[in-house]
């Protein structure tokens, strides 16, 4: 036992120490100065018109994305759930596909595609639609929406699909059955019984699309509040209005993310899909169906086509396409010093980071299940916080804390770098091993016990087959993430010799020449990575794929 | 005359190019209690949603009070329907979802709480309406389901297997609710099952299907004593089955039978086409009285059931036959005993093989 609670301690201060020290530090420098009690860090950041201005754009800027992937995912849900049409599960996958490249490296392709002398307006001034080009880009903030609406909205998607899955399709037809049309059903029954699901999906699409760093920086739009905080870490301990402006990220995420989740406790009503007798029905008008899919996926992907083409481009000017092709950038990815480093670096740092959550979630899944110690309640909670912290808050509270001692993120960032990749995972692994071990009965444990075996064997012949398949996929998909993580990396890796992917590719799109190509090469490296691992986790998780994209 | 609410014609369904529905036909009264009884997966649900409109029919017609209803929406039908696991909105509370069919058709607000609370009389539902329906019981859900559909005065009510989710006890209870509450509004209801002790309690009209289609059309009374087949026969209460032939007709309507357990004799309604036949009785179709078509039996086993006892008792040939008599003769059998019993002629049933 006193071992057990030994374990429990360890791992509980761990957490206090690298997530919430970091959050209560942050709260000290925007509360106290010279030790009292004060707001005048928060009047004089509000006093601030340019920082009013940017917590009002990433204000727009979520709520404006949140609608837009909305526009997307939910009919798109819909029709996955109610039609059977051949290829369907196959679309089902292609439609995942744009959340494998973060908007963020996606960025640089669709700048060629949508600038003043981009793809698009070529191709308008030689249909004759237009006679000058148009900045479609303008400020930014145009082109940040675009990217963000196609890279998110498969997680309304995949939420409104997993809240369909769990819906008894005879609660509708009970509504029509008492003489509802298509819209009064819609309206009273299904919107209000998938509402948990659409609300749970706003609030990870809201939190994401305001804490993005990546891509304002891609389209060098300076008024968000990402942007604002990163812009403020050069003078972290001369100005404490960073603090603030991350204090205000983490009220409006925590807030948002306890209501939703009493919004969801309150209201979730599973209905239990019961197999009605074809429910899926046959879509009639297949090209309809078909050309509007297509055509919403090509969309979808352009950011990702124009990656490619403009890692092959030799010169693109003037043209639609790329006049000239060739594989130069990937030779260069593969043998010059600073991109060997950060696919050196990125893999390392992800293997690691992907371990330690692995071994800690199925601890801390196992201790939360099957041991019977007091206070295990707060190892639950502590394990949940990351999904409360966005990366830019940890990255920046690491570079409050640590700066000057001896884990200076200025010095050498590695253990941050690792420590910020596995925590910000961690819940999901947590969950993963958490709902394979209730679902594992207790007395096939027993049965193995009674036979003679010990705790190690057990655990090798039993627990572990049982459970592996889940943190496997769980571990890849945390593994994909680090991989192509950005916020974390682009505050915490400082010095050229410890840059992940995420650091190389930012800095090689602000190079001129051949800069953006090389960075598109390598783009296109960790994106078909990211591809690879999430086409295996959907393999194993099969629908359950939502589970991580979801809160509650 | 009875007048006619629904009838169905020729309705043909299949799934993926399967049959599931194969030419079903038949027409239900005002007032009737309709059960359509048969073994799980021979159609009856599907048939049961394609009268609501939910699955559309390959083949066929449905009219409804004299109206051609085939291609008409599930919600342009007025028709009642109370699924199987109820489909109650766990986001509203007992009071909305009854209510839910009037507001719908934008009644009054007056109005409406006026009928739900007659509604809620009737389903004896009063103290329960503020609750959600995860708050109730699995019997009280039902209720409501009940009461979300009639309130709405619908032109008939279908029924699928409204009681297979409740145990034993509440099933019995609510079957007498369902009587009763199908005698104060005088609705038209039409009932799936498959279970025979629902349909012969409930039922004023019995339809049998099997394998897609439709075998026998009528009273329980009917269906119990002259079955159209072995299938009805067996499937509808116990029944002891001989295989014979008719050697001779004794006199009008009198046969004379050759089996493997002797000669019998038989009261004859129909002459079958057939001289090879199946010689049937029902377990409580004997009498000790014997004269005529006796058999000669050991007791294989007992069950002791409170209205009756059951016998089984195995012949020299080593046929089984169930007998149902008086509980109160529980103490003059014992197991291996011989049992002499005979068979009424007026109450065998004569099959066609």
């Amino acid at each position: 036992m006193k071992k057990k609670y030994f374990l429990f301690v360890l791992i509980s201060f761990f957490l206090i120490y690298f997530l919430l020290y970091p959050v209560f530090h942050i709260f000290i420098q925007s509360f106290f100065q010279k030790g009292k009690f004060t707001l005048d860090v928060f009047k004089l950041t509000i006093g601030n018109y340019i920082i009013r201005k940017s917590i009002i754009n990433s204000f727009l800027l979520g709520i404006i994305v949140v609608f837009t992937t909305s526009i997307i995912g939910v009919p798109l849900a819909f029709i996955f759930d109610r039609f059977y049409f051949k290829g369907k599960t196959i679309l089902r996958i292609l439609f995942l596909l744009p959340m494998i490249a973060s908007p963020f490296v996606s960025g640089i392709g669709i700048k060629q595609v949508i600038s003043r002398f981009g793809s698009l307006n070529i191709l308008l001034l030689k249909l004759g639609i237009i006679k000058n080009p148009i900045s479609f880009l303008g400020s930014g903030f145009l082109g940040i929406i675009i990217l963000q609406t196609l890279h998110l909205y498969p997680i309304m998607f995949l939420n409104i699909s997993s809240s369909l899955n769990n819906f008894d399709i005879s609660t509708e037809e009970a509504s029509y059955n008492l003489g509802a049309s298509w819209f009064q059903t819609f309206l009273k029954i299904t919107f209000p019984l998938i509402l948990p699901g659409y609300f749970s999906a706003s609030s990870i699409i809201f939190i994401w699309s305001i804490t993005d760093l990546g891509t304002p920086l891609i389209f060098e739009y300076n008024n968000l509040i990402a942007v604002r905080i990163y812009n403020n870490i050069k003078d972290i301990n001369t100005n404490p209005t960073g603090y603030a402006l991350v204090f205000i990220v983490l009220f409006i995420t925590i807030s948002l993310f306890i209501f939703t989740k009493k919004y969801i406790e309150k209201t979730s009503y599973t209905t239990g899909r019961i197999a009605t007798l074809h429910s899926e029905k046959i879509i009639e008008r297949k090209f309809l169906l078909y050309s509007s899919l297509f055509l919403l996926l090509f969309i979808s992907l352009i950011p990702h086509i124009t990656l490619l083409l403009y890692s092959f481009s030799k010169k693109w000017f003037f043209s639609i396409l790329p006049s000239q092709y060739t594989d130069e950038y990937y030779k260069i990815v593969f043998t010059h010093r600073l991109t060997k480093t950060g696919i050196f670096n990125s893999l390392i740092y992800s293997s690691i980071s992907t371990t330690i959550d692995i071994l800690l979630g199925f601890f801390i899944g196992y201790i939360l299940v099957r041991w019977k110690i007091k206070c295990k309640g707060l190892l639950d909670i502590l394990s949940m916080i990351p999904l409360l912290i966005p990366g830019i808050v940890l990255a920046f509270g690491y570079v409050g804390l640590f700066s000057n001692t001896l884990l200076d993120p200025i010095k050498n960032p590695v253990f941050l770098i690792i420590l910020s990749y596995s925590l910000r995972r961690l819940p999901y692994i947590v969950r993963t091993t958490y709902s394979s071990l209730l679902q594992l009965n207790e007395n096939l444990e027993e049965a193995s016990y009674s036979l003679g075996a010990d705790d190690i064997t057990t655990f090798k012949r039993i627990i572990f087959p049982i459970v592996s398949p889940g943190i496997f996929a769980g571990g890849i998909l945390a593994f994909s993430f680090s991989l192509m993580e950005v916020s974390c990396s682009l505050i915490l890796a400082v010095r050229e010799k410890f840059y992940p992917i995420s650091k190389v590719i930012y800095i090689l799109s602000g190079r001129v020449t051949d800069g953006p190509n090389t960075a598109c090469a390598l783009g296109v490296f960790g994106m078909i990575i990211t591809g690879i691992c999430l086409f295996i986790s959907i393999k194993i998780f099969s629908k359950k794929i939502g589970d991580f994209f979801r809160i509650g | 005359m009875e007048r006619e609410i629904l009838r169905v014609e020729n309705i043909e369904k299949k799934f993926d190019g399967k049959e599931v529905l194969k030419n079903i036909s038949f027409t239900v009264y005002e007032n009737d209690f309709f059960f359509i009884l048969g073994p799980s997966g021979c159609g009856k649900t599907t048939f049961l949603r394609i009268i609501a409109g939910f699955t559309q029919p390959d083949r066929g017609r449905i009219i409804l009070n004299k109206k051609d209803i085939t291609n008409l929406p599930p919600n342009k039908r007025n028709i009642g329907f109370v699924f199987q696991n109820y489909a109650l909105w766990p986001h509203m509370k007992v009071k909305e979802n009854i209510a839910y069919g009037l507001k719908i058709r934008k009644y009054t607000d007056e109005f409406v709480k006026r009928k739900v609370e007659e509604m809620l009389e009737i389903t004896k539902l009063k103290e329960i309406k503020d609750l959600y329906p995860n708050q109730i019981s699995g019997g009280q859900q039902q209720r409501v389901a009940l009461a979300r559909a009639l309130i709405v005065d619908p032109l008939i009510l279908l029924l699928d297997e409204p009681l297979s989710n409740l145990d034993a006890k509440l099933r019995d209870e609510l079957r007498r609710e369902l009587k009763r509450i199908h005698k104060e509004t005088e609705k038209t209801m039409i009932y799936v099952t498959h279970d025979q002790k629902e349909a012969m309690t409930l039922s004023t009209n019995i339809a049998i299907m099997k394998d897609k289609e439709i075998i026998q059309i009528g009273s329980p009374y009917e269906i119990y004593t002259n079955p159209k087949n072995l299938f009805v026969a067996s499937f509808i209460g116990e029944i002891n089955v001989i295989k014979g032939k008719i050697v001779e007709k004794i006199k009008e309507n009198l046969v004379k039978i050759e089996t493997d357990e002797g000669y019998f004799f038989s009261d004859l309604y129909k002459i079958p086409n057939s001289k090879d036949i199946f010689l049937c009785f029902r377990p409580e179709s004997i009498t000790k009285e014997e004269r005529i078509n006796v058999i000669k039996g050991r007791l294989k086993e007992y069950e002791f059931l409170g209205e009756t006892l059951k016998l089984s008792i195995i012949t020299e040939k080593g046929n089984i036959f169930k007998l149902s008599i008086s509980p109160y003769d529980f103490e003059k059998y014992r197991r291996g005993e011989n049992i002499i019993f005979s068979v009424e002629k007026e109450k065998f049933i004569i099959l066609e093989e």
